[in-house]
Parts: C-alpha cells; sequence; structure tokens
C-alpha cells in the first residue's frame, strides 16, 4: 500500500518538472539535484547489500568466523584490483586503473567473439528463405504464392541494404546505381517503422504519467 | 484563405502542447470503445510457450526496468506474471545489469498479484535481486545458466536461496523453461548464450522504439516471442481474458498516435500555404 | 614497459573466455578424452568479474560529492543545489540501510517517499517531456518534401495507425489482409526484418574487428 506522501511527492515532483517546458526554474533544478542525490544514495546502498555483500564479505566474513568455506578468505585479494579503479582519481597514478579497465576490455573482447558467433550463424541461415510458390507441400497456392512474393521483397531488402550500407562502391552504371538506389528506399521504410515506433514509446511516457496524475486527482476528490 | 492556413506553419509550440494534454486526457475520462484487434504472432508465440510449461520447470523473469521504462514495460511484467500465476507455474525473478532500482519495481509489480493468486513467496516464486554486469553481461548471463546459485548466493531480502525451497529445484538453466527478458532494450547475450549455448527458448518484453531490432531474432526463431511495447501487452492481455494496465494505455496512443499525425499535417499545409503566398507574392 | 603490461593483461582477460568456449566440453577419446579445464572454474571467474566490476561503485559518487561539496565550501553559485544533492544523497543512503525488510518503519516511508516520490517520478516525468518535442518536431520539421520522405512518412503513418485500435477501427470493415495492422505487421517483419539483419551482419563484422584490435592491443592507449 503505497504512503499517501509518496503519491502526493510524485504528483508535485511531475508537475515540476512539466514545469520545464514553459521555462528553466529554480524550483526545478531544486529538483533535479535532489533526484540526483537520491538516485546516486539509493544505488549505492544497492551495489553494496545485493552484490558485494552477499558475493565477497559473506564468504569472508563466513572464513574468518568459522561459518562458511576457509576458501572464501580467498576473496581478499579482489581489493587489490578493485582498489586500482580508485586511481583514475589521480592524475599521476591515473595510469595504474587502466590495469583493471584493459583487464576488463580484454573480458568484453573475448566475450565478444562467443556472443557474435553464436547470434549471426543463425541469422545467415535464416535469410534462405523459400522463393518457389509451387514447392509447398499442396503445390501452388495463393497464400504461398504471396509468402514468396514477401520473401523475395526480404532478400532483395537485405542485399540491397547490405550493398548501399557496406560495400562502398561507387554508384556509377545503372548495375549498381539501381539496386543501391532500391537499397536506400528499403532504408527509407525501415526507418519509418523505427520512426512510429519512436513516437508510441514516446507517447507511452506521457501516457503513463498522465494517468498518474489523473489517478491522484480521482483519488482527490474520492476523499473528498 | 491561404494566409489563414500560412499561420498554421509559426503555430506557438504552447498551443500545441495544451492540445495535447487535452486530447490525450481525454481517454482517461471517458470510456471510448474500440475493437480489440487480435494477436501478432510474436505475442501468441510467447503466450505459447508459457503455456506449455511443464509442471517440473520454472519461468526466469527478467525483470530489469526502472522508472525510464516503466511506460511500456510494467504492463509486460503485470500480463505474463498473471498469466503464470493463473497456470500456477512457478517462476524466479531476476534483475540482470541495466539498472539497481529494478528489483524494487518488480517487487511492486509481482508481489500483489502473487498474493492475490495464492503464492507463497520461496516456495512457488522468487525474487533473486540485483545482478551486476558492469565488466561483461555475457560472463554473468552464461554464468547464471551454468549456476544459478553461484551467481546469485542470496535473494533480495539477503536469505540464503538454499532456505527457499523453490531454489532446490532450481540449480541451472536446463530447469528453466523460458527466460522472459524485459527492458528498455533487451541485450543479445540472452539469445546468444541462453538459446544458442543451452538451447532454452527466450522471449523479450522491450519498448516500442526498440523493438523493430528484435524481429530479425524472430524471423530466425532465436527469440520464441517478444511484446512490443502496450501493444504487446494489451494483445498477451486480449489472450489471457484479463484486459489491464496495457489495454488502457494503447485505447489512449491511439489519442496519442493521431495527435501526431495531425501536428505533421497542420504543418506541412501551414508549409505549403507559406510557399504558396510567397510564389504568389512573386 | 606499462603499455606492454597493460596489453599482457589485457590478453589474459580475454584469452580465458575465448578458450573456454573454444575448447571443447571433452576431447576426442583419441586424445585422451580430458575435460575442458578452465570450465570447472567458470563459476568464480564470472563472480571474480561482477566484485571487482562493482567494486568500481564508490566512484561516481565520490567525484558528484566531491564536486558539491567544493560548491558549497567555496560558496559559489549553486550552492543551494549542491546543498540539495547532498541532503537528499545522505537521507537516501541512510534510508535504504535501515529500512527493513519485512516491517514498515518510517525508514520505510521516507525510502518509499524519496524512491516513488522523487526520483521514479522526476526520471518518467523527464522521459514524457520528449512527446512534448515529439510534437513540436513533427509539426516543425516533417516535411513531405521528396519521394524518399514520403516513403518513411507513409510508412511512419502505416505503423502508427496498425499498432493502436484507432487503426483497427478505421479498416475494420476491409479483408483482413488490407486492414492497417496486417500492413504494419508486413512492413515490420519483411522491409524492416532485411534492413535490421543487414545492419547486424555488418555491425557484426565491426565487432569481430574491434574485439580483435582491443583484445591483442593494436593500436589502442589506454593511457
Amino acid at each position: 500500500m503505497t504512503h499517501p506522501l509518496s503519491v502526493w511527492l510524485g504528483a508535485f515532483v511531475t508537475l515540476v518538472v512539466f514545469s520545464y517546458l514553459a521555462k528553466d526554474n529554480p524550483v526545478y533544478r531544486l529538483v533535479q539535484h535532489a533526484a540526483l542525490g537520491v538516485s546516486v544514495g539509493i544505488g549505492v546502498v544497492v551495489a553494496w547489500k545485493q552484490v558485494l555483500y552477499p558475493l565477497w564479505w559473506a564468504p569472508i566474513q563466513g572464513a574468518v568466523t568459522g561459518d562458511g568455506a576457509a576458501s572464501g578468505a580467498w576473496w581478499l585479494l579482489a581489493l587489490v584490483p578493485g582498489a586500482l579503479w580508485y586511481f583514475q582519481l589521480s592524475k599521476r597514478w591515473f595510469w595504474v586503473s587502466t590495469l583493471v579497465s584493459g583487464l576488463f576490455i580484454g573480458v568484453a573482447a573475448g566475450l565478444t567473439f562467443k556472443t557474435q558467433i553464436l547470434l549471426i550463424l543463425p541469422q545467415v541461415g535464416a535469410s534462405l528463405k523459400p522463393l518457389n510458390p509451387f514447392a509447398g507441400p499442396e503445390g501452388f497456392t495463393w497464400a504461398q504464392c504471396g509468402v514468396c512474393l514477401s520473401n523475395l521483397v526480404f532478400l532483395v531488402g537485405l542485399l540491397t541494404t547490405l550493398l548501399y550500407f557496406f560495400f562502398s562502391v561507387r554508384a556509377e552504371g545503372r548495375l549498381v546505381r539501381v539496386p543501391m538506389r532500391v537499397g536506400r528506399m528499403m532504408l527509407m521504410v525501415c526507418l519509418g517503422a523505427m520512426f512510429g515506433n519512436t513516437v508510441m514509446t514516446r507517447m507511452a511516457y506521457l501516457l503513463e504519467r498522465l494517468q498518474f496524475l489523473y489517478g491522484t486527482v480521482q483519488s482527490l476528490f474520492a476523499r473528498g | 484563405m491561404v494566409d489563414w492556413l500560412a499561420k498554421l506553419e509559426s503555430l506557438d509550440r504552447r498551443w500545441l502542447y495544451g492540445g495535447t494534454v487535452l486530447v490525450l486526457l481525454v481517454p482517461f475520462v471517458v470510456a471510448i470503445p474500440m475493437p480489440p484487434g487480435g494477436a501478432t504472432p510474436a505475442t501468441q508465440g510467447l503466450y505459447d510457450r508459457v503455456e506449455s510449461c511443464p509442471g517440473d520447470k520454472v519461468v526466469l523473469v527478467d525483470s530489469s526496468w526502472d522508472m525510464g521504462s516503466r511506460a511500456e514495460n510494467q504492463a509486460q511484467l503485470e500480463c505474463v506474471v498473471r498469466h503464470l500465476c493463473r497456470r500456477r507455474v512457478r517462476f524466479v525473478v531476476t534483475s540482470v545489469g541495466v539498472t539497481k532500482f529494478a528489483p524494487e519495481f518488480a517487487a511492486r509489480v509481482i508481489e500483489p498479484i502473487a498474493a492475490k493468486a495464492g503464492y507463497v513467496y520461496g516456495r512457488d516464486w522468487a525474487n533473486l535481486g540485483f545482478v551486476e554486469a558492469r565488466g561483461g553481461m555475457g560472463a554473468v548471463v552464461d554464468g547464471l545458466c551454468r549456476d544459478l546459485h553461484s551467481v546469485r548466493p542470496t535473494d533480495v531480502k539477503g536469505t540464503p536461496v538454499g532456505e527457499l525451497p523453490l531454489l532446490d529445484d532450481v540449480r541451472s538453466i536446463q530447469d528453466v523453461h523460458l527466460v522472459y527478458c524485459i527492458t528498455y532494450a533487451p541485450v543479445p547475450e540472452w539469445i546468444s548464450f541462453v538459446k544458442g549455448q543451452h538451447g532454452t527458448p527466450v522471449a523479450f518484453g522491450s519498448m516500442s522504439i526498440m523493438s523493430p531490432q528484435y524481429y530479425t531474432y524472430l524471423d530466425s526463431g532465436q527469440l520464441c516471442g517478444m511484446l512490443a511495447g502496450n501493444r504487446g501487452a494489451a494483445e498477451y492481455e486480449a489472450l489471457d481474458g484479463h484486459p489491464s494496465l496495457g489495454t488502457r494505455l494503447i485505447m489512449a496512443a491511439s489519442f496519442g498516435n493521431c495527435v501526431i499525425i495531425v501536428a505533421a499535417l497542420l504543418g506541412n499545409v501551414g508549409a505549403w500555404a507559406v510557399r504558396r503566398r510567397r510564389r504568389a507574392g512573386k | 614497459m606499462r603499455r606492454s603490461v597493460v596489453r599482457l593483461i589485457t590478453f589474459v582477460g580475454g584469452l580465458y573466455f575465448l578458450l573456454e568456449f573454444l575448447l571443447p566440453e571433452r576431447a576426442p577419446a583419441w586424445l585422451g578424452g580430458w575435460k575442458n579445464p578452465l570450465t570447472p572454474w567458470f563459476g568464480t571467474a564470472t563472480n571474480v568479474v561482477i566484485v571487482v566490476g562493482t567494486m568500481a561503485f564508490l566512484l561516481g559518487p565520490f567525484n558528484l560529492t566531491r564536486s558539491h561539496v567544493m560548491t558549497l565550501v567555496r560558496k559559489q553559485k549553486g550552492r543551494v543545489y549542491s546543498a540539495a544533492f547532498l541532503v537528499a544523497l545522505v537521507v537516501s543512503m541512510v534510508a535504504t540501510a535501515l529500512k527493513p525488510e519485512d516491517l514498515r518503519t518510517v525508514w520505510t516511508v521516507v525510502y518509499e517517499a524519496l524512491f516513488y516520490g522523487v526520483i521514479a517520478a522526476f526520471f518518467a516525468s523527464s522521459m514524457a517531456l520528449l512527446a512534448f518535442y515529439l510534437v513540436s518536431a513533427a509539426h516543425r520539421a516533417l516535411r513531405l518534401s521528396t519521394a524518399d520522405s514520403a516513403l518513411m512518412l507513409g510508412a511512419a503513418a502505416i505503423i502508427l495507425l496498425g499498432q493502436v485500435p484507432a487503426g483497427d477501427w478505421l479498416t475494420c470493415g476491409l479483408p483482413r489482409g488490407l486492414q492497417l495492422r496486417s500492413w504494419s505487421q508486413w512492413i515490420l517483419m519483411y522491409p524492416n526484418t532485411a534492413v535490421q539483419r543487414a545492419v547486424l551482419i555488418g555491425a557484426c563484422g565491426g565487432a569481430f574487428a574491434t574485439g580483435l584490435r582491443h583484445w591483442l592491443g593494436l593500436g589502442t592507449r589506454l593511457e
């Protein structure tokens, strides 16, 4: 059950943020700084409580008190690379932090190969779509013909987009110019689809807030 | 007439903002019935996968959204959790990477639904809380797949997973029937490691703005289903026979989308009138 | 010397995960049938990555706090806002740390007020402002001036109407294949998927090349 303080504070903050549409104002800035402070403060405690405490501190504590495995004491060594992050704060010793950031860049790079291989191979395989409307289990049907036409659009779109984007050839001669033009048209359609979905999301943000404000006003009248 | 239309091109934006708010408030004040529309294959795929969950397996729900994507992700979580509870499917909730505020939002949504369905925490569902993935999302996702208890030794409240009866049966991805990841933009590592390496089906619940890029995974079969924004949530609610938040918001979104189309039309009509006036003036 | 040490650490960091993936789970019998020696350590390696990565959690808060404290100490412009940041930081840390998990106390109320009343409302409302800017941009910038823009706006309009009940209502009398929602689904499943897949295939090549560059330390400067 939400305490009324949360609801009214939320409504107040929402209206203050909307006041920015008229003009940047001191109340908005105050709320902005307060919100930043709250998000940083909660983030710090959550990082300790839900990540570092159970994975790092609890095994060390268990090893010291005898409640857990003795091997938990090895986690103390994690302080060495962990502390290296904070050398970023010093101009003179900044290079020390590159040791740990280099480690994570290496980890990310090593994982990238695995991620991309497992991601892309099925994509390439799935691009081979049937184009023969007579090859269906029931022979020729208009539905099958429609699917094959759509598959053709897909294949043409895939190849022309690859040509337009990645194969940096000069658009000379109809042989190259026409496919590149088709690729560009496909890109326009895709961008239109992405824009349409962008509008859906942006409107959803506003609708959620308006629904909240409307609910708050409703509860005020219900109580009154 | 052309002079009047030309004024549309330089319409004060405050009129636009005010008009937007007024139009968007209409569906909240007045209930306007509209045809529900059927489910897309993407939504149907997720629904069918949840329906087919056997009793000895669980669903892993990665709820990694916060206030920045609550507008669409909340409805996507609600409708699926409601379905899981109706089907008496046990589920485990995690929040991998992305945002530290996710477990709080997930608990806020799930607890009332689970309580109403008579679910007992620890036996029928569990919230394992936030998992930091700053070092490498792939390593964390792969680690969760191989040994869930190692990566998450406690739940969100600090209770050791050994004390939760549900987690006795859930040790690795082999005990999971479906991974459903809800966030602003689910990362492809879920597909690479969960589906690609371990073969467990994956479904996404993403914001509309990011959903176009996931259709390629639906086409290749790497995703078994997807809820795209509030539309996906509304379709899922219709399939489940429980219209709720997603349905309310998509009804209101009709008005929002029309506002954008009208704004673009007004701008184009105004620009045409200005060009016409300029040509007449010459 | 420093650069060489950093490159070596970067290489070793990536080598473990790459080898663990490339080496088979079990070697063939004629090779001795040995198990992958790196797999048993995967859980520990993952937890080390999580723990060491999370240990940087104080960097950002420390920088912000230092900046705002200096603003206050030096009595610079905007010190009221800095004070608001610091007070909010301290109160939220105390409330989050002291609120019990299963009871409702005054700290729970304070935590909920800060969480739902302040940050949830603030960040959600900030995103909501984008809708207003979108309406303004649609009015001022979306112009039907070329064939390409017409194609883009046409596709956008079909998607916009095809995904909401208004579109279903407008075309409910037409055969299913001609309804707006069928058109929007077709655009998303065929042309959109084709372009997204092409971009993904290209991006994969780029990710490989970049990953290889970083892993081998070719042409990178970490200092």
